[in-house]
């Protein structure tokens, strides 16, 4: 069971994000933002296509860097971090969904959802209990041995699920986790994603354009001009 | 070694698109490794069989120019096998039917040396019949063809010897051929005479004999040499020889390299190839908490596997070939006289390859260092590049 302390995951200080266009303007993405991701909550972001939905997403997975601000993880700046640091904050602390689920396709299913424990050097034998359970918790379990080319698009997700919760990470991260999935493999993820965060007690901050599954959150976000507002 | 593990996986897996010029990649390197132990032993049979000779007939191991050295202290020293008396002078021949001269070199051995003695005797091939004693003279067959004399020919040979007044003086002497022979050396073959020890002896007085000598293993070289100060040894007396043997040996090292770097660059381009097909999996792992350092190491693992595995297979069928050689030969052979009606080179290259251990090693860890060297060029657009920008890229 994991201990939840009272204080935040992540702390968003003044958040911006500014693309160069290539010619003197400058592309604002978004402006200002704060935001503090507690334990065991699930947020959610909307907004339309080209807000920078994903891209806050990255910055607060340490996948993108801010053009100001600060990213607080644990109490510390992430940008002040060294890359060593940084790895761990991502393996520790973060679980990853992406809409394109992004499985390594040189392995099997068993061997992707445990590749987040097994980089930093820990043995297989230590993380198979966990990663069948979460698999079978999918109803993947009689696929373990299957490489993803031959899951469905719906299968290859729910792989990618287990894959964030395997680390026992603080915060999953999904960014459109349904995009690219048909209206009944959507729902599964969805239900799934929702029941197995609660299970695990794991924070979830997911982005996506789907208001219905974004408003199943417990605190709902959405960006508009620029800037984060609270939908409630 | 999860590391390896995951450099394995992407080297052969069959979902890698890659695989295949990992494969094509092994599969060069294997060969040209195979090519240069081959190639290199080969050299080395042919190098050392011709040393082989020169040592046995013409310089021996050492040879001592200072009668006065006790010769029985010489064969008690470590190391030596055999330490014997010979003489070596330079002559005129002249072939008394037919009038044809020619100039020519002596050389007299006690006949238990050039008869019985393995180290000198095996690389004599008698005309005819091996002689039980060299009674007279024992006639080099292309020295004997250029004065036009056979066996039993009367021959004529001055000689020059100390005198009484005179520093040197012409000696002449007549003898008959009884037997002849011939070695794997063209210049003995063009001017060299076997000669009764003890009448040479008689001629030039026991002042004018040198010592040769035979070792029992060449690492007592040196030594030996260093307390006979009158000595010369085989790679003094043939040095221009082995210079030379050895400026070939190095040239034909260097070229050979040259196929492997060839086949390190596609290394080097398939490191390229292979980031950019790996480059979403990059960013997965980095994603996941694997560092950039960690992903390098990755690459260069995978490429030190595809070289370790070329090393392996190499030196797996350079033993086959080494071991399976004289069918090989024999078959180019047959091939080659099937179309041309000529027997090839093949028919009389040694059936033997020398490997040397030093060599493989140092062309192995050659490999592994252009391995190093160009998977490292390979990795540098990487090094660069912001491994995370693709997930971004991809999502967005």
């Amino acid at each position: 069971m994991k201990t939840i302390k009272n204080n935040s995951i992540i702390d968003l200080v003044n958040l911006s994000k500014t693309f160069d266009s290539g010619t003197k303007l400058e592309l604002n993405i978004f402006k200002q933002i704060n935001l503090k991701i507690d334990q065991a909550l699930s947020y959610s972001i909307t907004g339309k296509s080209g807000t920078g939905k994903s891209t806050l997403l990255q910055i607060i997975g340490g996948l993108d860097k801010p053009t100001e601000g600060k990213v607080i993880v644990g109490g510390k700046d992430y940008s002040k971090l060294n890359d060593k640091q940084k790895s761990k904050i991502r393996n520790k602390k973060f679980g990853y969904i992406f809409q394109n689920n992004l499985l390594l396709e040189d392995f099997n299913v068993l061997e992707n959802v445990m590749m987040p424990f097994l980089i930093f050097g820990n043995k297989k034998e230590d993380s198979l209990e966990r990663a069948k359970k979460l698999l079978d918790r999918v109803g993947l379990l009689s696929k373990i041995d299957k490489m993803p080319n031959i899951l469905s698009g719906g299968e290859k997700q729910r792989v990618s699920v287990c894959r964030s919760l395997m680390n026992n990470p603080e915060l999953i991260l999904a960014d459109e986790p349904t995009g690219s999935l048909d209206e009944e493999n959507a729902k599964i993820i969805e239900d799934l994603l929702f029941s197995l965060v609660q299970e695990e007690k794991v924070s979830l901050l997911l982005v996506t354009h789907n208001k219905e599954f974004a408003s199943k959150a417990d605190k709902k976000f959405v960006l508009i001009n620029k800037g984060l507002q609270d939908e409630e | 070694m999860f590391l390896f593990k995951l450099a394995l996986r992407y080297s052969f897996s069959k979902q890698n698109k890659q695989r295949q010029t990992n494969i094509m990649i092994i599969i060069g390197i294997a060969l040209g490794f195979t090519a240069f132990i081959i190639v290199i032993g080969l050299m080395n049979s042919l190098q050392q069989s011709q040393l082989d000779s020169l040592k046995a007939l013409e310089s021996f191991d050492i040879i001592v120019d200072n009668s006065e050295i006790d010769i029985n202290t010489i064969q008690e020293m470590e190391g030596v096998e055999t330490a014997f008396f010979f003489y070596e002078t330079p002559a005129i021949a002249v072939n008394l039917s037919s009038g044809e001269s020619t100039y020519l070199r002596i050389r007299a051995f006690e006949n238990d040396i050039i008869l019985n003695n393995p180290r000198l005797s095996n690389f004599v091939n008698w005309s005819l019949q091996k002689p039980s004693s060299i009674s007279n003279l024992a006639f080099a067959q292309k020295a004997a063809l250029n004065i036009g004399a056979g066996f039993d020919s009367e021959i004529k040979l001055t000689i020059l010897k100390k005198g009484k007044t005179a520093t040197l003086m012409p000696y002449n002497f007549t003898d008959k051929i009884d037997s002849m022979f011939y070695t794997g050396i063209s210049e003995i073959n063009n001017s060299t005479v076997f000669c009764n020890y003890n009448k040479m002896e008689q001629y030039l007085g026991q002042e004018e004999r040198k010592i040769g000598i035979f070792l029992s293993s060449d690492s007592y070289l040196e030594s030996i040499a260093t307390q006979l100060p009158t000595s010369i040894t085989w790679k003094k007396y043939n040095a221009s020889l082995y210079q030379a043997l050895l400026l070939e040996k190095f040239i034909v090292f260097l070229f050979l390299s040259f196929i492997l770097i060839i086949v390190c660059v596609n290394l080097k381009n398939s490191t390229k190839r292979l980031i950019s097909n790996k480059q979403m999996e990059s960013a997965i792992l980095c994603t996941f908490g694997m560092t950039k350092q960690k992903i390098v190491h990755l690459y260069i693992y995978q490429a030190f596997l595809i070289s370790l595995i070329s090393l392996i297979l190499g030196s797996g069928l350079s033993l086959l070939i080494a071991k399976n050689l004289q069918g090989i030969f024999r078959f180019i052979s047959q091939v080659i006289f099937f179309f041309t009606r000529r027997t090839s080179i093949f028919s009389f290259l040694p059936v033997r390859i020398i490997i040397s251990s030093k060599e493989i090693i140092l062309f192995s860890i050659f490999i592994l260092f252009f391995t190093w060297f160009f998977t490292q060029i390979g990795l540098r657009p990487f090094r660069k590049s912001e491994i995370m920008g693709v997930i971004r890229h991809e999502n967005n």
